[in-house]
């Protein structure tokens, strides 16, 4: 058995995503021991669920929480429809070319000017992750069926403190 | 203005307006997949025209969690009493953060910030 590895695949209901958020706050405690980023770390997760519950075309999701040496990664995969797959692609390459003065600026642009979008997303959840010490955020889509595509999206962080 | 009773969830915390000692608290985890849905009727309530908290109330805020779509519903929350703050009512925001919780005590820089008003920060009871 592969030690620092949850793994969950299934329906992403907003129980499930709490009960998981439970799940990590304690095994990120466990596996971590007590440290003052814990909910940052946990928080990378809690944003790509929010992501995946939110824009998915059938509420199942593929979730993984792995730690492997001094790095922690997170992955997620879900369908969705073009245009929310698409959203997700362009939103993390831009994100990615971002130095931290341009988080800061983009981060500062979303919560004073712009609204909530249909679904209920603020448009902050990958600029959290990026500014909260996501190291690497990736996302790849790819065509599934019925005009859907799977969307995979993983962020890579250190777990050194500085 | 009348209390206001808002019972917490396993995904919103408990909200809370005591008329009698002016406070208003925010009190749990605050992951609903839509956070506006669940903050903008109390921000309509909390500050409806020629109805708003009483000068010198406090807004007490003690979450152990939030994500970012509630970050931003708490802002247009603060962005209010920054109104009455900057109106004169003396209004204040107390924030709690646990021991060593970088989350919660950058939020409240956060918020302190983008606000432009100092948040009381206070040691999680």
């Amino acid at each position: 058995m592969e030690k620092n590895l949850l793994e969950y695949k299934g329906q992403l209901t907003s129980e499930v995503r709490i009960q998981l958020l439970d799940l990590l706050n304690c095994i990120a405690l466990f596996n971590l021991g007590q440290r003052s980023d814990l909910k940052k770390l946990v928080g990378i997760a809690l944003e790509l669920l929010d992501n995946a519950q939110r824009y998915n075309a059938s509420n199942d999701v593929d979730f993984q929480w792995r730690i492997q040496d001094d790095t922690l990664i997170v992955s997620i995969s879900n369908t969705a429809n073009q245009s929310d797959a698409q959203r997700l692609v362009d939103c993390v390459r831009t994100i990615s070319q971002m130095n931290e003065e341009q988080l800061t600026a983009a981060f500062k642009d979303q919560m004073l000017n712009q609204g909530f979008g249909e679904k209920g997303g603020a448009g902050l959840g990958m600029l959290q992750i990026a500014r909260k010490g996501g190291r690497r955020i990736t996302a790849d889509i790819e065509p599934a069926s019925n005009d859907l595509f799977r969307c995979t999206s993983q962020v890579t962080t250190s777990l050194k403190r500085a | 203005m009348e209390a206001l009773n808002i019972a917490a969830t396993k995904n919103t915390p408990a909200i809370t307006f005591d008329p009698a000692s002016n406070r208003f608290s925010v009190i749990g985890i605050s992951v609903p997949e839509n956070a506006s849905e669940f903050y903008q009727p109390i921000i309509e309530r909390l500050f409806r025209v020629g109805d708003t908290p009483a000068p010198g109330s406090v807004f007490h805020f003690r979450l152990n969690y939030f994500n970012s779509s509630s970050l931003k519903a708490i802002y247009m929350l603060l962005s209010e009493v920054k109104k009455g703050i900057d109106s004169g009512h003396g209004y204040v925001i107390e924030w709690c953060v646990e021991q060593d919780d970088e989350f919660m005590q950058e939020a409240a820089e956060t918020f302190s910030e983008l606000l432009g008003v100092p948040l009381t920060v206070l040691p999680m009871e």
